[in-house]
C-alpha cells in the first residue's frame, strides 16, 4: 500500500530533517509514528500527502508514485490521502457538514451523493447532531471529529493525522484514538503521529521510532 | 447551476469581510473608466461633425450687387466650369433674408428697415479643395471675377477640426492605456487582498485535494464582476453627463448599443485580467 525506500529530507543546506527512511505498511493498518519534537515525524507526513518532495529516495502510495508525481497531479493524490491535523484546519465560515462535504465537492460529486456521504460520516464519527454548527461553536473533541469525517469521507488510501490529540484533553485524546481504531477495524489505512509513546502503547500495534530524522525501530 | 452557486457563494464569502475597500476599488474603477469613456463619446461627435461638414463643403462667395436672374445663370456657369466646384447656387438678397429669419427668428432683424444682406453663390466644392493651397488658389480665382465681393471658406476650419480630433483621439488611446493598467492593479490588489484575506481556507482546500482553477475561479470572476459593475456604472454616468450636455449646449451623440457591450466587456475583461494577475502562489 505504503512503500518508503531510503527516503531523505533535508531543507535547504541544513542538518537532514530525515536521513535514509525505509518501511512499508499494509493495507488496513494502524501504525503510529513517535519521537521526540524536531524528529521528524512531520515531515514524514508531509512527504506522504506532498506538501514536501524527497530529497532522495522513492515513496509510492498505491498506485501513485510520490517521487515522479508532476505538480498537476498533486490535487488528484489528495483526493486518495486523508489528513488531520492538530489544529483541526476546518474552514472557520462553513458549518460542520459543509467542512465535510467540501472534500466531496473537489472531486465533483454529485448533490446526492454529497449529502449522503457527509451524512454517512458525520454519523459514523459521532457528530450528526452537531452538523450545523461552525467550528467556532464546537469543542475540540467535537472539531477533531468533524476533521476525522472529512479525511475518511473520500474512502482514501490511507488517512494521516499529525499530532491529532494534540489539542485534546486525556479523555477526548483517548476517545479520539479509540474513534481512528473503530475506523481501521472497518478497513482505513490509518498513520498517526505523536510523542505520546504511552497512549500509543495503550493500543498494542505498531509503532515506528523516529530519532533526529532517523528510523530507530519499532515495537508494539 | 450548482457550481454557479458555489463560486457566488465563495465570492461573497471573499469580500464579506472586506466591503469597504471592494466598495472603494469599485469606485475607483468608476471613476477612471467615466476618462476616456468622455473622450471617447467626444472624439465620435467630434469625428461625426467631421465628416458632416466635409459632406456639405460649401464656399459662399459674396457678391457686390444683386443680379438679374440671366446675369447670375451665366455666372454660375462660369464658376461650374472651374476645377473643383461640383454645383453652385445663386442667393438673392431675399433669399438670405428669409433664411436669416427662419435661422434666428423675425426679432432679429426688427430694428433694421433695409436688408443688410448681401447676394451670394453658394459653391460645393471637392475634398481636394481642403488642401490649403488648393482652397488659396480657388478663391483667388473666384475673386478675380469683378461681381465678387468675398469669399469664405470653412476648409480652414475643418482642416484645424481634424487636427484636434487627431489629438482627442491620442488622448484618448493614452487615457485607456493609463486607465487598462489602473484597473487591472486596482482589481489585483482587491483580489490579493480577498486571497490573503482567506489564506487559511485556500490552504485547506488545497489539502483536500482541489485544484488550482477551482479555488481559483471565484476569485477571478469576482475581479470580472468588479470590473464589469464599475463598467456598467461608467456607462450610466456617461449617459447622465451627455444627456445633460445636450440638453444645455449641443445635441451630441451617446454611444451605439454594441459599443456599449464593448466598454462593458472591456472592464469585465480587465477586471479578470487582474484578479489572473494576483493569483500567486495558488
Ligand atoms: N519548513 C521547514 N524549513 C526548515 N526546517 C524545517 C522545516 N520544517 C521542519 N524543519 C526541521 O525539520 C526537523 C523535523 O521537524 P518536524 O516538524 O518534522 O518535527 P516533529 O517530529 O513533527 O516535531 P513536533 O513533535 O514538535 O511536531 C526539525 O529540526 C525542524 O526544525
Ligand atoms: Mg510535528
Amino acid at each position: 500500500m505504503l512503500t518508503l525506500e531510503n527516503v531523505s529530507k533535508h531543507y535547504g543546506h541544513r542538518q537532514a530533517a530525515l536521513t535514509d527512511i525505509s518501511f512499508s505498511v499494509g493495507k488496513g493498518e494502524l501504525m503510529f509514528l513517535t519521537g521526540a519534537s524536531g524528529a521528524g515525524k512531520s515531515t514524514l507526513l508531509r512527504l506522504l500527502y506532498l506538501e514536501e518532495k524527497p530529497s532522495s529516495g522513492a515513496i509510492t502510495l498505491g498506485p501513485f508514485n510520490l517521487s515522479t508525481i508532476t505538480k498537476e497531479q498533486i490535487p488528484i493524490l489528495r483526493r486518495h490521502v486523508g489528513v488531520i491535523f492538530q489544529d483541526f484546519r476546518l474552514i472557520p465560515e462553513r458549518t460542520a457538514a459543509e467542512n465535510v462535504a467540501l472534500a466531496l465537492e473537489v472531486v465533483g460529486k454529485g448533490r446526492r451523493e454529497i449529502r449522503r456521504k457527509t451524512d454517512d460520516a458525520l454519523r459514523l464519527v459521532g457528530i450528526w447532531h452537531k452538523r450545523n454548527n461552525y467550528p467556532h461553536q464546537l469543542s475540540g473533541g467535537e472539531a477533531q471529529r468533524v476533521a476525522v469525517a472529512r479525511a475518511m469521507v473520500n474512502d482514501p488510501l490511507v488517512i494521516l493525522a499529525d499530532e491529532p490529540t494534540g489539542n485534546l484533553d486525556e479523555q477526548n485524546s483517548r476517545d479520539l484514538l479509540a474513534l481512528l481504531r473503530d475506523l481501521n477495524l472497518s478497513g482505513a489505512t490509518i498513520i498517526v503521529a505523536t510523542h505520546q509513546v504511552g497512549l500509543a502503547r495503550e493500543f498494542g500495534r505498531r509503532i515506528l521510532h523516529l530519532l533526529s530524522g532517523t528510523l530507530q525501530g519499532e515495537s508494539r | 447551476m450548482r457550481q454557479l452557486i458555489r463560486i457566488a457563494v465563495e465570492m461573497w464569502r471573499a469580500v464579506k469581510f472586506e466591503l469597504l475597500p471592494t466598495f472603494g476599488s469599485l469606485l475607483t474603477i468608476f471613476l477612471a473608466m467615466i476618462l476616456p469613456g468622455i473622450v471617447w463619446v467626444a472624439s465620435k461627435n467630434l469625428s461625426r461633425a467631421e465628416s458632416e461638414l466635409r459632406k456639405n463643403l460649401v464656399m459662399n462667395v459674396f457678391l457686390t450687387g444683386e443680379l438679374s436672374s440671366s446675369r447670375a445663370d451665366s455666372l454660375k456657369n462660369q464658376f461650374l466650369r472651374i476645377g473643383g466646384v461640383t454645383g453652385a447656387g445663386y442667393v438673392s438678397r431675399d433669399d438670405a433674408l428669409s433664411r436669416m429669419k427662419a435661422r434666428f427668428g423675425g426679432e432679429i432683424l426688427e430694428g433694421l428697415d433695409e436688408n443688410p444682406l448681401p447676394s451670394s453663390f453658394e459653391l460645393r466644392v471637392t475634398e481636394a479643395v481642403l488642401e490649403p493651397r488648393a482652397a488659396r488658389a480657388l478663391v483667388t480665382r473666384l475673386k478675380a471675377f469683378p461681381e465678387v465681393d468675398d469669399v469664405v471658406f470653412a476648409g480652414e476650419l475643418l482642416s484645424r477640426l481634424g487636427k484636434v480630433l487627431r489629438s482627442v483621439k491620442m488622448l484618448g488611446y493614452a487615457l485607456a492605456l493609463l486607465v487598462a493598467f489602473t484597473a487591472i492593479f486596482i482589481v489585483a490588489n482587491t483580489v490579493r487582498v480577498a486571497i490573503a484575506d482567506r489564506r487559511k481556507t485556500v490552504e485547506i482546500m488545497q489539502l483536500v485535494g482541489a485544484t488550482r482553477g477551482y479555488i481559483l475561479t471565484p476569485f477571478v470572476l469576482l475581479g470580472g464582476l468588479l470590473g464589469l459593475v464599475g463598467a456598467v456604472i461608467s456607462v450610466f454616468a456617461l449617459a447622465e453627463i451627455s444627456g445633460y450636455i445636450s440638453r444645455s449646449f449641443v445635441l451630441i451623440k451617446f454611444l451605439m448599443p454594441h459599443e456599449i457591450v464593448a466598454f462593458i466587456l472591456t472592464g469585465l475583461l480587465l477586471g479578470m485580467l487582474g484578479a489572473v494577475v494576483a493569483r500567486e502562489n495558488i
